[in-house]
């Protein structure tokens, strides 16, 4: 068959339906991750526009312009969007999109799934933000401790909206997890080893790992909150036998490896660039990798070190503590073998590198804070103080804002077929990491001095207003900087340059496919023989004939060794996967009303399933011919 | 290489399917095993406080004997998927049907039985935290059992039309195995909630 005859047919399989009901009905793995992405964007706006609001109530002392209860709606969903709306979908979207690529497969190993899982986070986020605009968000901050986020602390619907709905984004974050998971194992090249999987892929994979062990925490947290407020069961009330530490117990076994899983695709996405933009494989591949892989053990190790001043047992602080140190070694030896890269390449100062470069430095000041809050003594002091604040906003932006804005630049000609513009970008990079440093430096400093989080404003006297007026100024500085960003991407649509398949001469295998890829990636599945095959092979090498190019045909590989084992029919477009997620969120969003919509949606979930596997006839003989 | 001749419907474990389902079971055997895991440090902080007994004194203890019958009857629904998988090889689709309704059949009985052991209970599941525990995770079994049945029905319904073979075979598999989840997760359930409160420490 003639290249092009092939390529026809191949697009015909892989078509996506048009229109808008055709928009609700794609499986296409590219299509979900853009989508994953730019929504998680959207949201990360949003969520900074409601900092922003916060900083202007906080600028001087005693402003009345947002007032205590939407105040307190305001910093609740500013911190539950930006960790459940922005950082996970996010690393996951940018997983979604990247690693079939990587990888060298056409798509993931569960195409509806992905669809649904992002319908089921879009739903959630847009309830979240609609509870909002309904003056009934949640109210008790992103980690909703009870007995405050009791009934009868709390009778209004707004923790309800918490309960349920982030019970229902935590369905979206695991099924991508076991996606990934699947598609790195089974689905890699053929000749890409265990031993030659791209940095980023390995961070992925961890982090899928740690979604699997870690969201069932929350899950079962919020569930028995939810149970709690809307049936009466008593989990949570200690005159009857419950516990409000187990809140925290539950939340934090969640809550810590959760930095974690936002920081380590993050730091994969910054193993991926440095070494691109300094013409050099990263130095250290096996050490980086055993570091993710040790942060992702350890990081399940040091909850508690949310909860010292909670008057749990000495001993147990101590181990935590000690525990909350250690992880700084994986993450120093990462950020040794990102110098030592940078040291012995010969770095361009691209935007992309430029972002992993100011991560690097803002990542090292966030971790000095955080060895400094690690030890008990000095904890017990800054704990609930404005210093915490300062602290993990510049471990999360830092560490995960800045390289995720990397890989966005990085990647969007991959995503779009142009380059952003580098001009607009350096702005972008500069003016946020000046805002960045003016908004949250002098948070330490208020903390020091007595600052408590999540108050709605302070007294004259305190003279803490010079500070938090130059925190603000910086977090305005911030925010056009972001704004920047916009810009830049509207700019780009309109006069953007066009970018070859491999605009940055990079290592891995998606800059192979087109920019933008076709759906079906890969005519032909590249041989893998070393850990930078663009640098090193010439492509495409010993590719893979025989897969049928008249259905969604994908190759199944040996988890260690990848040899081919077998090829694999993928399903195609369905309606299924969106219906699926509405009937969830009847289950879910429906409960905060009553119960009883949970029972409406057994039998909704039941449709949906069956539809989505039914077999169309006429039926193939389900055999080898 | 060419992988023209490579098999597309392979049975075994190779299909990322079986791997997927084999994610939604850790996720799930996770979830069971953190509800747990809050049940003892709930009796251990209500114990050595001096807040309370565990289960708070005066709580009438679940009957055994009923959960005992449904432990059996699981197994059975487990071992006959085992055997409808071994009777679909054999190309016999009618036959692993008429097994598969016997499965559902026995595994109502479960539900049936289980309502009627929640309706004995003598406390509600706002009594104490105990009695949460006790309603929260029968009932999260019992909609486990509910999904089984409904995801078998739908199983034998295509095996009865004749759909599955001795190579295409994953849906039966995977409903297989999640039903070996379903029997499996009970006794630890069991185990804990309904026997570990009658043990003298």
């Amino acid at each position: 068959m003639e290249l092009n005859e092939k390529m026809q047919k191949l697009d015909q399989a892989w078509a996506n339906p048009p229109g808008f009901i055709g928009w609700l009905r794609i499986v296409n793995q590219t299509n979900i991750g853009v989508r994953y992405i730019y929504t998680s964007l959207i949201f990360f706006f949003m969520s900074g526009v409601l900092g922003l609001m916060m900083r202007v109530q906080l600028a001087s002392a005693e402003t009345n312009v947002l007032g205590p209860e939407v105040f307190n709606q305001i910093f609740t969903v500013h911190g539950t969007a930006m960790m459940f709306l922005f950082a996970i979908p996010m690393v996951e979207g940018l997983g979604a999109y990247i690693v079939p690529l990587m990888i060298g497969t056409r798509d993931l190993s569960f195409p509806r799934l992905s669809s649904f899982s992002y319908f089921v986070f879009l739903i959630g986020g847009i309830t979240l933000f609609g509870s909002l605009f309904m003056n009934v968000a949640p109210n008790a901050g992103w980690f909703d401790y009870v007995p405050l986020a009791l009934k009868e602390w709390s009778p209004g619907k707004n923790i309800d909206v918490y309960a349920t709905v982030i019970t229902f984004i935590e369905i979206s974050a695991l099924a991508a997890a076991v996606e990934l998971i699947v598609t790195i194992l089974k689905q890699r090249a053929p000749g890409m080893t265990m031993a030659r999987m791209p940095v980023f892929v390995w961070s992925i994979l961890v982090m899928a790992f740690m979604i699997v062990f870690a969201m069932p925490g929350v899950i079962v947290g919020s569930v028995m909150l939810a149970l709690d407020r809307i049936i009466g069961t008593v989990f949570f009330e200690a005159s009857l036998g419950g516990d409000s530490l187990l809140w925290q117990h539950l939340f934090w076994w969640f809550g810590h490896p959760e930095v974690y899983i936002a920081f380590l695709p993050a730091a994969g996405v910054v193993s991926t660039i440095i070494p691109v933009f300094c013409k050099r494989p990263l130095y250290g591949y096996t050490a980086v990798v055993m570091s993710m892989v040790a942060t992702g053990i350890i990081s399940f190790g040091l909850w508690v070190h949310h909860m010292f001043t909670t008057g749990i047992p000495d001993q147990a602080s101590a181990f935590f503590s000690v525990a909350s140190a250690m992880i700084a070694i994986p993450s120093g030896i990462q950020i040794y073998c990102w110098i030592a890269t940078i040291l012995t390449g010969r770095p361009r100062f691209n935007t992309a590198l430029l972002w992993c470069m100011g991560f690097v430095i803002v990542f090292v000041m966030g971790g000095l804070s955080g060895i400094m809050v690690a030890s008990l003594p000095f904890d017990k002091q800054t704990h609930d103080t404005y210093f915490v604040v300062a602290h993990f906003h510049y471990v999360l932006i830092g560490g995960v804002v800045f390289p995720v804005f990397g890989g966005i630049y990085y990647w969007w000609p991959k995503f779009t077929g142009k380059l952003l513009n580098e001009k607009l970008g350096k702005i972008n990079f500069w003016l946020v990491v000046i805002g960045f440093n003016i908004a949250f430096f002098p948070m330490h400093i208020l903390g020091l001095q007595g600052m408590p989080r999540r108050i709605y404003t302070y007294i004259e006297e305190m003279n803490w207003g010079a500070m938090n007026m130059l925190s603000s100024l910086g977090a305005y500085l911030l925010g056009v900087g972001f704004f920047v960003f916009i810009i830049n991407v509207i700019w780009t649509i309109k006069k953007g340059e066009v970018a070859s398949n491999n605009p940055w001469d990079a290592d891995t295998l998606e800059w192979l496919a087109d920019s933008p890829p076709k759906n079906y990636k890969f005519v032909e599945i590249p041989r893998v023989k070393s850990l930078n095959p663009l640098w090193d092979d010439e492509m495409p090498v010993d590719a893979t004939t025989g897969m049928r190019v008249d259905r969604r045909e994908v190759l199944i590989t040996e988890i260690l060794s990848s040899k081919v084992q077998a090829v694999v029919i993928l399903p195609t477009n369905s309606i299924w996967p969106f219906v699926l997620a509405l009937a969830t969120a009847v289950a879910f969003i429906g409960s905060i009303f009553s119960p009883w919509w949970f029972v409406v949606s057994i039998g909704l979930v039941f449709i949906s399933i069956t539809g989505w596997f039914w077999p169309h006839r006429p039926w193939d003989s389900g055999r080898d011919v | 290489m060419n992988v023209a001749g490579r098999t597309r419907y392979h049975s075994d474990l190779k299909h990322p399917y079986w791997w997927g389902i084999l994610g939604l079971i850790i996720i799930e055997v996770t979830v069971i095993a953190i509800f747990l895991a809050s049940y003892f440090y709930l009796w251990i902080v209500n114990v050595s406080t001096g807040r309370m007994g565990w289960p708070a004194q005066g709580t009438v203890l679940p009957p055994v004997l009923i959960p005992a019958i449904n432990t059996g009857l699981l197994l059975f629904c487990g071992w006959s998927m085992w055997y409808g998988g071994i009777l679909i090889k054999k190309n016999k689709s009618k036959e692993f049907a008429y097994l598969a309704l016997a499965c559902c059949v026995v595994a109502g009985l479960v539900l049936y039985l289980r309502w009627i052991q929640m309706e004995m209970l003598e406390f509600d599941w706002g009594t104490n935290a105990y009695a949460s525990f006790v309603w929260v995770l029968t009932g999260f079994h019992f909609l486990h059992v509910l999904a089984g049945i409904l995801g078998t029905l739908v199983i034998g319904w295509f095996s009865y039309k004749g759909y599955y073979n001795e190579q295409r075979m994953l849906g039966v598999q995977i409903d297989t195995i999640y039903w070996y989840y379903i029997v499996a997760a009970w006794p630890p359930i069991y185990f804990v909630l309904y026997w570990t409160p009658r043990i003298t420490w």
